[in-house]
């Protein structure tokens, strides 16, 4: 007891980088014109579009009818290669068939802010997929950029998605990267494009009040970067977790690995009851009795995705692949 | 990025012909016969000013070549030409493309929403008369004549009858036909031209030394007339009406970086001119209308694009030139233009109208040539600055000229500059300037002829597609400024023997073309040499001609420049021909084959757009003259 008295203090601090709920913005909430599949104008709605608690800033020229920043869309076209299918991910739907998704177009990095009890605390994560616009400009070229890999395809092409943090107006020093194409291989069979939706773990980026996300590329001209400038997203995880409530919260009731997991997560804590398991929509996957040390859960059948593990007012996040 | 700038698109043409590049005094502009050639404007050339004239002879041999081919093979210029049967424009004295500028019977054809006019799509057979201007005569030819202007004419027909054919076959499918036919009782004349070309241009060329592709999406296809006519009711005074139609089909070919095209343009032009002339004692007046309208269908189904893209053009001008004594001539005149264009980024079809007084006043006497010219112009009511210029020429001996020009230039800004949305900005200035040329000529009565020109120009305001701080897109701004020198060298000999013909020629210019003050996005260095300017420009040729039989041999080095993602290296290209041409009576005929490329070289003048290699062309022109019986 006076073990864990002594510990209090420092799991105390702990605390405050760790999510005891968590949100996942997955932007269906967002409503779009009549006839239209995206909204690239967010004026009407303090030039954010605001969906769990993150708020997605949009730029838009009204004298030009231009936008930058971020758009919401729910374009099903993924065949269709160019600037006029702009609004499209390569998936052609969202996370989990759902219906809408993020774009974002960024020239020299855009934000993400995070509202509510997410603002200060740890961003989990968030899904991402090449723009049906740059995974076939990547994949064929364009009148503009190359087709990744070259003439002989060697050429050591990458698009690379790099996240950072603002946090009290500082921005951090780590960053995460997660690159949409990757041809650096010496093996050419190890080539890819990103078509399809993969989640970024964000955790290792600590507390921020908001996300910062840059494209690089290895097709660079005069005029910048060749490679069309977009990349989408979904449902971005956050924990929340309100600053007053992080001070009190007491040390973990119970620890979850591997993180990400396979076909069975280990669910470790000193007390027994009863864990829920939610998906990213918020459905039950699983309830399981817990018994104090090493619990096995299986979770082969639970499909790739985020999944929140609920213990004694406790929740953990697990990647499942 | 560049994604959000996509409304230059390219498009077409290849190359041969001989002849020598003389810079020289229109005034002494006699190296070949010469068919008479209707006026096309009383402004006078400034005597400083070079000149190189491409007559209807010079421009026969090469009837089946694009005016870029032309220009490519004869002169210094550079045409930067995105390949076989794409988009060609010019580059002269370390211009850009829209600082040319063209015209046809004295109008300016440059399209008013990019500045520039695509010579690949300028068949040399449609002009009688070619005439290469070096050097800034904004005073005289206004808006976009900076660093040179080419000028297109048309000549009256000799009296009598003339009917021309012309057919031609090569490699890549090409496929040429041409017809003329002209008539004149030497009051009344008609000429109508007829062509007809098209080509698959499906050429093999090497990505890699070890893998070869072969265009394709590359099919261009021409087809168009001239109509014109001329009619003198009385002696002093002359009418004329010219009429050119011409369409365009051409697929746009995939770059070196690219896998696959299916992008498409279609072209529509018409062309008028009216004008009247009108002598009294010692006033010349000359009257001109112009209407203009051109389309192009820009279309990409791979992405979904549907571009088309228009303008319309309405010119009056009036002209007096009098002849005060034999020194002294004073020229002046108006001109009013109105344009209107649509494009899917215009907020709706934008217009502008441009409204310009000239002058020239020319002195000339002994072994002086002076003149002073001046040129006021108002686009929508905002007045350009005036722009005066001063040319001279000294003829010490009468085989050598010393010559010098001093004027001030300007390019108003397009309308793609002033209304593109996004980026356009409505109150961009013209880019504006100060250019300075001097050189020396040497033409001896044994057939040699030697030249050397130096110049210095400056441009103010230079109109770059720029992301500006705090900005998300390409906007047009004047935000740099361009400094450009060089020299230009030429030398031929030519003799005539009892049934020979030998002509020999070479040309070497030297261009510095340095962006002044560095910009950010895009990546412009301040002191580096513009992109897709060669320092160096090499050309040479030899003609033989024996009785009916004639060998031709051109050669051109390009320098190496710097692309917008990588460098283009140098390149050498020639051409060689031979040709046989039968007389008999009123008839004439031609047979001709032609090399290009002939060492077949891989190259690029624009970054990832290929160049073919050694390709061929086999032709017959045929000729009858009938004269008027009296």
């Amino acid at each position: 007891m006076r073990i864990k008295i002594t510990f209090l203090p420092v799991l105390l601090l702990l605390c405050y980088t760790v999510a005891q709920a968590q949100t996942t913005a997955t932007f269906e909430n967002i409503p779009f014109p009549v006839a239209l599949n995206f909204r690239n104008d967010a004026a009407s709605s303090n030039g954010v579009f605001a969906s769990g608690n993150v708020a997605l800033p949009n730029d838009y020229n009204t004298q030009f009818q231009y936008w930058e920043g971020w758009a919401i869309s729910k374009e099903t076209d993924n065949t269709t290669p160019g600037f006029n299918n702009q609004y499209s991910a390569i998936t052609g739907k969202g996370v989990d068939n759902s219906a809408k998704y993020a774009l974002c177009y960024t020239y020299a990095g855009t934000t993400m802010r995070l509202t509510g009890p997410a603002k200060g605390g740890v961003v989990n994560g968030l899904y991402v997929t090449n723009s049906t616009y740059a995974y076939f400009s990547m994949l064929e070229g364009d009148a503009f950029a190359k087709k990744f890999g070259g003439i002989t395809g060697n050429d050591p092409d990458f698009f690379k998605l790099t996240v950072k943090k603002y946090r009290n107006g500082q921005i951090g020093a780590d960053s995460v990267d997660f690159f949409l194409a990757d041809y650096r291989s010496a093996n050419n069979a190890n080539d890819y494009i990103v078509n399809d939706w993969r989640f970024v773990d964000l955790t290792s980026l600590g507390n921020a009040d908001s996300l910062v996300f840059y494209l690089s590329s290895s097709d660079n001209g005069t005029f910048g970067m060749n490679t069309p400038a977009y990349f989408c997203a979904d449902n971005v995880i956050t924990a929340d977790m309100p600053v007053s409530v992080a001070e009190a919260v007491a040390a973990p009731a119970f620890e979850v690995a591997p993180n990400p997991a396979t076909d069975v997560v280990v669910l470790r804590t000193e007390e027994a009851g009863t864990a829920a398991i939610t998906d990213v929509l918020g459905r039950t996957v699983a309830e399981v009795l817990v018994q104090p040390g090493t619990n096995p859960i299986s979770c082969g059948t639970w499909g790739r995705g985020m999944y929140t593990i609920r213990f004694r007012e406790t929740a953990r996040t697990v990647l499942v692949r | 990025m560049l994604h959000q700038r996509l409304h230059l698109w390219p498009v077409v043409v290849l190359l041969l012909g001989y002849s020598p590049l003389k810079a020289q005094m229109q005034d002494t502009a006699t190296a070949l016969p010469v068919v008479t050639i209707q006026a096309f404007s009383l402004r006078q050339t400034l005597p400083g000013e070079s000149v190189q004239p491409f007559d209807s002879a010079r421009l026969h041999t090469a009837t089946h070549q694009s005016l870029a081919d032309v220009l490519s093979a004869q002169t210094g210029i550079y045409v930067k030409s995105y390949g076989l049967g794409s988009l060609a424009t010019l580059s002269l004295r370390g211009s850009s493309s829209n600082q040319v500028a063209i015209t046809w019977n004295g109008i300016p054809i440059q399209s008013p929403m990019l500045g520039l006019t695509d010579i690949a799509l300028l068949p040399a057979f449609a002009a009688d008369a070619v005439t290469l201007h070096y050097g800034s005569s904004g005073a005289q030819w206004g808006s976009g004549a900076v660093g040179g202007t080419l000028a297109l004419g048309s000549s009256a027909p000799r009296p009598g009858t003339q009917l021309m054919y012309n057919g031609a076959t090569g490699s890549f499918g090409t496929q040429n036909h041409q017809a003329k036919l002209n008539w004149s009782n030497g009051r009344f004349g008609t000429a109508t031209k007829w062509f007809n070309g098209r080509a698959t241009n499906d050429f093999f060329y090497p990505l890699t030394p070890q893998i070869r592709r072969q265009q394709t999406n590359a099919n261009f296809a021409q087809q168009g007339f001239l109509q014109e006519i001329y009619w003198s009711p009385r002696a002093p005074t002359q009418w004329s009406a010219h009429l050119w139609r011409q369409t365009n089909q051409r697929q746009i070919p995939p770059l070196t970086t690219q896998t696959r095209s299916l992008a498409f343009q279609n072209d529509s032009v018409w062309r008028a001119v009216v004008q009247g002339r009108f002598w009294l004692k010692k006033h010349i007046f000359l009257a001109k209308m112009a209407f203009f309208d051109e389309k192009i269908n820009y279309q990409d189904p791979q992405i979904l694009l549907v571009a088309p893209t228009g303008f319309r053009t309405w010119t009056s001008e009036l002209e007096h030139k009098w002849q005060w004594n034999r020194y002294f001539s004073v020229q002046t005149g108006g001109q009013w233009s109105a344009y209107s264009a649509f494009a899917n980024a215009y907020a709706d079809t934008v217009r502008e109208q441009r409204t310009a007084l000239f002058t020239n006043v020319r002195w000339q006497r002994g072994r002086w040539q002076v003149q002073v010219s001046t040129r006021q112009e108002w686009q929508d009511g905002r007045p350009v600055p005036l722009m005066p210029a001063l040319g001279w020429a000294y003829r010490p001996r009468t085989w050598a000229t010393w010559k010098g020009k001093l004027s001030r230039h300007y390019r108003l800004p397009t309308l793609n500059e002033r209304y593109w949305q996004p980026g356009g900005n409505p109150d961009i200035l013209p880019e504006r300037g100060w250019s300075a040329e001097t050189g020396l000529e040497i033409r001896t009565g044994n057939g040699l002829y030697a030249a050397a020109n130096a110049y210095h120009r400056y441009i103010h305001n230079w109109v770059i597609w720029a992301l500006q701080e705090g900005q998300f897109f390409f906007s047009a701004n004047n935000i740099t400024a361009v400094q450009s020198r060089g020299t230009e060298h030429r030398l031929g000999w030519q003799h005539h023997g009892r049934n020979w013909t030998l002509d020999l020629g070479a040309g070497y210019d030297y261009v510095r073309s340095v962006n002044q003050i560095a910009v950010q996005k895009p990546a412009l260095p301040a002191g580096e040499q513009l992109a897709y300017t060669p320092v160096h420009r090499a050309f040479g040729h030899v003609y033989a001609h024996w009785r009916g039989a004639g060998v031709q041999w051109q050669s051109q080095f390009t320098g190496a420049v710097g692309g917008f993602n990588e460098d283009v290296p140098a390149f050498w290209v020639h051409q060689a021909r031979v040709e046989y041409t039968v007389h008999w009576r009123w008839a004439q005929g031609q047979f001709f084959f032609q090399t290009n490329n002939i060492f077949n070289h891989a190259y690029q003048v624009i970054e990832r757009r290929p160049m073919p290699g050694r390709h061929y062309m086999i032709g017959l022109t045929t000729q009858f003259f009938i004269k008027n019986a009296h």
